[in-house]
């Protein structure tokens, strides 16, 4: 076989069992991996209503036909499960080299259930699987338990996936790590693998991929590495690394401070990549097989953090620990960094519910008194520091914080007023980027994401976001050069609806973002040919799209089985409302509010969502091969639009 | 090749979200069946020109002008 | 022939992506896959470093002086010890006898490979084409040395200046 290895292994912690189950050509072809089989699974095995914790709850880990070749970039896996976060559908992706490993040892995805009576990590070796004893790792940082493991294992070159204290804790936003410090960061599934007693999934492969059309296969991936020698967004981001977006969401006014109420700041500059790379860089990394290499390693040199060090930053992680709390010095925000990477959580909703308190405390929603005695004040980095290890650690206030902004503000009664400030869609806090400033189509992709509060990876509008470093590729691909103003509303809805199918597609073949549609060196036509190289097939430009939209539906129904729909498919009151502040000199995005309701009905007709409700319609779910889950949401089109349905507030499901 | 009158053209120069109506005008001029609009719907504007010059709607020179120019270009071509 | 092209790693520049494994892989054998690849990345994720290690083009080479059949030998024209595939049992000896674990055997024959310098590709080897550190370069000794020679002086005078300076 191609491409794939063909089979999947379910493990069950319950049980104490291993499957392996083969995956059949027509599976494979509808699916084709990674996000796509994951997805797939989370619908037809996790009903909606199912508490993310139970046992029988599912976390998938799955890698695409093209994971662990030359193809660039081609190491990511992608994480699903049924987000405690949210409550709806969630997943993530990472980078890394474990991707590439589990193909090297023979499988497309791992699809783990049950519980383990005690804690237990898998070691997979090839064919041989086991589960082992994991009480010695457990309350174990990432770095410990990857070392502890490895010498366990006699052998320093496997590769781990592992959770730290805050999935054991079941924070709803921890995160899974491999390689250490690569992370899966968002939605929270490292809470689910902890409430299944999992530590880590160990990986050692000895196979490889087999290549269908090997020499067709290197002259593309010949040819798309020629491409990224001169690719201008690749230089910016193997020099300084995605924080080489600072000064400009900066200048854009895009920056998230003090939980978006401005858009810049004047000290902003000071974590730019910039200096980042002049002071603490200590090494740049790659995940397998990539040709851009955005990955740092920083070792603090200065002050009272000096000799702290660890993987990243990268933009979406530092801002919300950073700037969206208002804290400036580039120390502090190393630190926290270091900080929520050591105990395993998602450094955006970290950032976003200390902001999000910061902003209920500034309200007077909240005192001392429901904190502990914490003064919340902006750039506070002494108590955003504690409130780090409190969340982690689920002690005093941190356990309420641990549970999500949105859940936190009906733990603690703030009402409507409370949940004004979490800045959050479908339950989970937004990255560190303003859609008033960075763009109406990356704007739409939080409205519409179908895993909450999305973010860069999933509808990453790029062609608004790096379009003008590629001038004319609007055109080619939009019809006009006009989208590539991010603060428009021309184009935009089938921007999105173009991007969202593309991102679907690059998650299933579990490449990088930062190299297709981020950087323009690989554009879907060389996908397509990528990836038919690899596995032999013939697909054409328009069946590698319309899976991507297959499976954009199919998430959505499962969001659409939770009674989430077009009332829904909003964003937080602030970015319509409020006109950009200037806060910087130069600013260019001053007095701009964000007209989601202008887009959406645009966007709607592309997908052919039902104007009425926002689920994907009968006709286009048929059309996608979908019929069954035409049929689960036959009956909750009428409901949804109930009298009583429609005066419920959704925050989280 | 006039595909489309001058009006239309018009109409859809002038609009924010002028993709689907363009898809939408072609389909009912007849250039378009409903998997051609399905396809470049998903496959982009550039493919789209291409389709339309493969089909002699257009001259290379205009598919040329559609792609460096956009939409406008394209319209004002098939209504001429 | 003394200018010949030479592959020079510079291990303070590897990412740890492996691109070159992959690139190699799948040029010599169709497949991708780390066991298959003549080049290997050494990584040590938790400290954040990464080592290349590819063959270093021994004049004097260890691989085909310890070699019993005489399939592992210096090719005087191409600058570089080679195997040849006939000739090769399968022991080993020079796989162990690299100093920096550069031979590497084949899961499919079961015999010792080793890299070829990508013999035939005009672009030359594809691990240093690939590498988008330039932690593998591929040029002439003079050159590169002379490079490197500058560089370090620089580095050195630089930081005498900024104590200087302090």
């Amino acid at each position: 076989m191609y491409g794939w290895c063909g089979q999947r292994l379910r493990v069950d912690l319950s049980k104490g069992t291993i499957i392996k189950e083969p995956l059949s050509y027509e599976y494979r072809r509808k699916w084709i991996g990674g996000r796509g089989m994951n997805s797939e699974v989370i619908y037809r095995e996790v009903p909606p209503n199912l508490d993310p914790f139970d046992p029988d709850a599912r976390v998938c880990f799955g890698v695409g036909p093209i994971s662990g070749t030359a193809a660039p970039a081609s190491g990511r896996v992608t994480v699903s499960c049924k987000s405690p976060l949210t409550g709806g559908f969630g997943d993530s992706n990472m980078g890394g080299h474990w991707g590439a490993e589990l193909k090297y040892a023979g499988y497309d995805q791992i699809i783990v259930q049950g519980r383990a009576p005690k804690p237990v990590y898998i070691w997979i070796d090839d064919d041989n699987v086991e589960i082992r004893d994991a009480r010695h790792l457990w309350g174990k940082f990432p770095r410990e338990a990857d070392a502890m493991i490895k010498q366990e294992l006699g052998d320093e070159d496997i590769h781990i996936v592992v959770i730290g204290p805050a999935g054991e804790n079941l924070v709803r936003f921890a995160s899974t790590f491999n390689d250490v410090y690569r992370a899966a960061g968002r939605t929270g599934h490292g809470a689910v693998i902890g409430s299944k007693n999992l530590k880590a999934i160990a990986v050692r492969g000895s196979g490889t991929v087999k290549i269908a059309r090997p020499k067709e296969f290197f002259d593309v991936c010949n040819r798309l590495r020629q491409k990224f020698k001169t690719d201008p967004m690749r230089k910016f981001l193997y020099e300084i690394g995605s924080l080489s977006l600072i000064n400009v969401a900066n200048h854009d006014g895009w920056l998230s401070v003090n939980n978006f109420k401005q858009g810049a700041h004047p000290e902003a500059w000071r974590m730019s990549g910039e200096e980042h790379s002049k002071t603490v860089l200590k090494h740049r990394e790659g995940c397998f097989a990539c040709p851009i290499c955005c990955g740092r390693f920083t070792e603090i040199k200065e002050g009272k953090y000096a000799g702290e060090y660890g993987g990243g930053p990268e933009y979406e992680h530092s801002v919300p620990t950073g700037p969206r709390v208002g804290v400036f010095d580039p120390n502090a925000i190393w630190h926290n960094m270091i900080l929520t990477n050591n105990y395993g959580m998602d450094g955006i909703e970290t950032g976003g519910v200390i902001a999000t308190a910061m902003e209920w405390y500034e309200k007077g929603l909240i005192t001392s008194k429901d904190t502990g005695g914490l003064e919340l004040t902006w750039g506070n980095q002494e108590v955003v520091e504690k409130l780090i290890t409190m969340i982690a650690m689920r002690e005093g206030f941190g356990d309420v914080l641990a549970d999500g902004a949105s859940r936190a503000a009906d733990r603690l009664g703030l009402g409507d007023e409370g949940h004004k400030y979490t800045i959050a869609t479908r339950g989970m806090t937004l990255p560190g980027d303003d859609p008033r400033g960075l763009g109406f189509a990356y704007g739409v992709g939080f409205a519409i994401g179908t895993r909450g509060g999305c973010d860069h990876l999933r509808c990453l509008a790029s062609l608004e976001l790096s379009g003008f470093m590629y001038p004319g590729l609007n055109t080619k691909i939009l019809g006009d050069e006009r989208p590539v103003k991010p603060t428009t509303t021309v184009g935009k809805g089938y921007c999105c609806f173009y991007e969202e199918n593309q991102k679907a597609m690059v998650d299933c073949l579990n490449v990088c973002c930062f190299t297709t549609h981020w950087s323009y060196a690989v554009l879907t036509a060389d996908q397509v040919d990528y990836f038919n190289a690899v596995t032999g097939m013939d697909i054409t430009e328009e069946e590698f799209m319309e899976i991507g939209e297959r499976i954009v539906n199919l998430e959505r129904a499962y969001w659409a089985r939770l009674l989430s729909g077009k009332r829904e498919d909003t964003i937080p009151e602030r970015f319509q409302k409020e006109p950009m502040p200037k806060s910087v000199d130069g600013q260019t995005n001053v007095g701009y509010v964000f007209p989601v309701e202008k887009i959406l009905p645009g966007y709607y007709k592309y997908r052919d969502y039902d104007p009425d409700t926002g689920f994907p319609s009968e006709r286009r779910l048929k059309m996608l091969g979908l019929e069954d889950v035409a049929k689960d949401l036959a009956p909750l089109r009428a409901k949804y639009n109930s009298e009583s349905e429609k005066k419920k507030k959704k925050y989280y499901y | 090749m006039a595909v489309l009158t001058k009006a239309e053209a018009k109409r859809l120069s002038e609009l924010d979200d002028f993709y689907m109506p363009l898809l939408d005008s072609l389909k009912k001029a007849g250039v378009l069946d409903d998997a051609g609009h399905r396809r470049y719907m998903l496959t982009g504007y550039y493919r789209l020109v291409e389709y339309l010059y493969t089909k002699k709607l257009i001259s290379a020179k205009d598919a040329e002008a559609a792609l460096a120019e956009g939409f406008t270009a394209l319209v004002a071509s098939l209504s001429s | 022939m003394q200018n010949r092209k030479v592959l020079i790693y510079n291990q303070e520049k590897c990412t740890g992506c492996r691109s070159c494994m992959m690139g190699c892989s799948l040029f010599h054998d169709g497949e991708c896959g780390k066991v298959l690849s003549r080049v290997a990345v050494v990584r040590n994720e938790a400290l954040g470093e990464s080592f290349v290690v590819g063959c270093d083009l021994c004049t004097d080479a260890p691989c085909a002086s310890v070699c019993p059949t005489g399939a592992c030998s210096y090719d005087p024209a191409l600058g570089i010890t080679k195997i040849n595939q006939d000739r090769c049992i399968g022991c080993k000896e020079c796989a162990m006898a690299c100093p920096f674990g550069a031979i590497n055997m084949s899961y499919k024959t079961g015999k010792a490979f080793k890299c070829d310098l990508c013999e035939g590709r005009s672009e030359g080897p594809v691990c240093a084409d690939w590498c988008p550190s330039n932690a593998i370069t591929y040029a002439q000794p003079t050159v590169a040395f002379k490079a490197k020679r500058r560089e370090k002086l620089i580095e050195r005078l630089k930081a005498v200046k900024a104590e200087e300076e302090d």
